[in-house]
């Protein structure tokens, strides 16, 4: 049991590097403005100068596909980045344990035990925690492929002999387009619930680790806390 | 029919002029998409070759596709179309019945034995041995297997014969399956809508017979002409849609003014068919145009979509849930969930985090 009240943190660790960083706050960026636009362009709610607008001057709905596809390529791209980003950067940029591997679920049922408040845990993780790694391998690692799959099947649409065109094989393994719209904005939903839980327990690692958890995001630096 | 002349000297015997026989074969190329020199290839292909032996099956289906067809109104209309092929069998438009009629199709098989064209209209019901469809006594399923077996090219007219369509519909009782799950060693034309646009089904026989090959097709074996884009992308109605103006409930103010209709549940942005280009009834409207919201009647399980309840929502229902829940809902409630949780988890934390906190001090004491 770590002495809360005097808890010594002595060793500053470089965690995030500058390109985590950078995509951490792409991609948050990337999520909010492509989570507006996409509820708008499933559901449009705005009613533009009901009865008297004129369609030649309103540009709504045109607009909200324009930033939802600027937004989804950045969103790609930067996901590409951090996949190679994996590869190059220091321990904390990837993974050391996977899903399919055991190691990895001796060590995660017992953080989620501790966060269930059944066990208390006996060490901070620096990097990601094997729960915390388990959400990012599933909505993010997983997640964004499968939003860029069906988001550029659905945009292959428009000209199915293009480029894009190429993704009808989502429509064969996931159904028709009605449904494919519909697992995209599903799993959407996923990511917003996957965001509240991700910033309540960035909170809440910042007030009970007190280790820098969330000025870590922009400097880069968490705190190594010694007994 | 046992002479097959060409189906120029065919039209000449029913007195139409040469002038009217040119003006079809200009729009058939116009409507095909080729390019200015291809009405002369229609019309010497049309004036030269012989008429191509047709077997056109009625299975499982409502006859829509051949009512349909029936009303090509292009220049030439009805008789004409029907003439350029030789249609050796349909059950719809053949004066023959029985075991005459069926001896018919039995002979041109026989006779254009790997030339002939197979046209099907209808679905193909598996289930117990295939007796939901019988005709003369055999199942749709032996026929359609020993007629392909023999044929140069299969068309399968409308969705029945493409993707099921509403025979296939949950829970599809008889089995029914579209021609391209039975037959897979064949060329197959896939002209889907329910019907197909008449303009359509005329210009893919003429594409046959002209060029003596299928059209080129897309990933699903559609030809592309037709096929090759969403009704969305040419709908008159498309610069509502940008623009954000949707009508909200078919009778306010914006369903006067011929908003869009993607609200209404408009399946446009997911079909692709020409109905927004070709139009229907010589293109003279369409269901968009109309102030219907597109019921997407040519795209694959157009049915069963959202439950079979599609037809007036745009946001499907999450599947699997016995009450209705449209997926806005469903994901609200699922980040709605996330928010309780974690509201529950702070306050747990917060009341632990003390408790451990007095511990500690008692324990400094």
């Amino acid at each position: 049991m770590k002495d809360m009240k005097n808890l010594k943190c002595l060793r500053t660790v470089y965690v995030w590097e500058l390109p985590v960083r950078i995509y951490h706050w792409v991609n948050a960026l990337s999520i909010v403005l492509l989570m507006i636009t996409g509820l708008y362009i499933g559901n449009p709610l705005l009613r533009p100068t009901v009865v008297t607008g004129e369609a030649a001057t309103n540009f709504f709905m045109g607009y909200a596909f324009m930033i939802h596809i600027a937004f989804g390529y950045l969103f790609m791209a930067n996901y590409l980045f951090r996949l190679y980003w994996a590869f190059v950067g220091n321990q904390y940029a990837r993974s050391h344990y996977w899903p399919w591997q055991k190691a990895f679920w001796a060590e995660f049922f017992d953080v989620l035990l501790s966060y269930l408040f059944l066990k208390h845990h006996k060490d901070e993780y620096l990097g990601h925690n094997p729960v915390a790694n388990l959400a990012y391998f599933g909505f993010i690692m997983v997640g964004s492929v499968f939003m860029a799959l069906t988001g550029f099947a659905m945009y292959g649409e428009l000209h199915p002999n293009g480029f894009f065109g190429h993704l009808q094989f989502v429509f064969n393994v996931l159904g028709p387009s009605f449904n494919v719209h519909m697992l995209h904005r599903m799993m959407a939903w996923g990511i917003v619930a996957f965001v509240v839980t991700h910033l309540y327990l960035a909170l809440r690692h910042d007030m009970f680790a007190r280790n820098g958890t969330l000025s870590s995001m922009i400097s880069g630096y968490k705190f190594h806390c010694e007994d | 029919m046992e002479t097959r002349g060409t189906f120029y000297q065919h039209l000449q015997n029913r007195g139409v002029n040469r002038r009217d026989f040119l003006k079809f074969c200009t729009v058939m190329a116009a409507s095909l998409g080729l390019g200015a020199g291809a009405s002369a290839t229609i019309a010497e292909a049309l004036e030269t070759k012989k008429r191509l032996p047709v077997i056109w099956r009625h299975f499982q289906e409502c006859t829509c596709c051949t009512e349909s067809f029936t009303r090509t109104q292009h220049p030439l209309a009805t008789d004409i179309i029907l003439n350029m092929i030789s249609l050796d069998y349909d059950e719809v438009l053949m004066a023959a019945a029985g075991h005459q009629a069926e001896e018919t199709a039995r002979k041109v098989m026989e006779e254009n034995k790997g030339n002939y064209i197979l046209a099907v209209e209808g679905a193909i019901p598996t289930n117990d041995g295939g007796i939901y469809c019988c005709l003369g006594g055999r199942s749709a399923l032996d026929v359609l297997k020993e007629e392909a077996k023999h044929a140069k090219a299969i068309i399968a007219w409308g969705s029945c014969a493409v993707n099921g369509c509403v025979q296939a519909a949950h829970p599809n009782p008889t089995g029914a399956v579209p021609v391209q799950k039975i037959i897979t060693d064949k060329p197959i034309v896939n002209v889907p809508g329910c019907p197909p646009i008449a303009e359509v089904m005329a210009g893919v026989i003429t594409h046959v017979l002209t060029f003596e090959r299928l059209p080129e097709l897309d990933s699903q074996g559609r030809p592309k002409a037709f096929y090759g884009h969403r009704i969305h992308d040419k709908c008159n109605r498309r610069a509502y849609f940008d623009a954000g103006m949707f009508v909200e409930s078919f009778d306010d103010q914006g369903s006067k003014e011929g908003w869009c209709l993607y609200k209404m549940g408009c399946k446009g942005p997911n079909t692709y068919n020409s109905c927004s280009n070709l139009q229907w009834n010589g293109g003279l409207s369409y269901p968009i145009k109309s102030g219907h919201p597109c019921i997407g009647c040519s795209e694959t399980g157009f049915w069963d979509n959202n439950g079979g309840q599609s037809m007036y929502n745009h946001l499907s229902e999450v599947p699997g849930l016995k009450i209705g829940v449209n997926v806005d809902t469903f994901g609200a409630t699922a980040v709605g969930a996330a928010i309780a949780g974690v509201a529950v988890h702070a306050g747990l934390s917060a009341v632990t985090k003390k408790s451990l906190e007095k511990k500690e001090t008692e324990k400094d004491r």
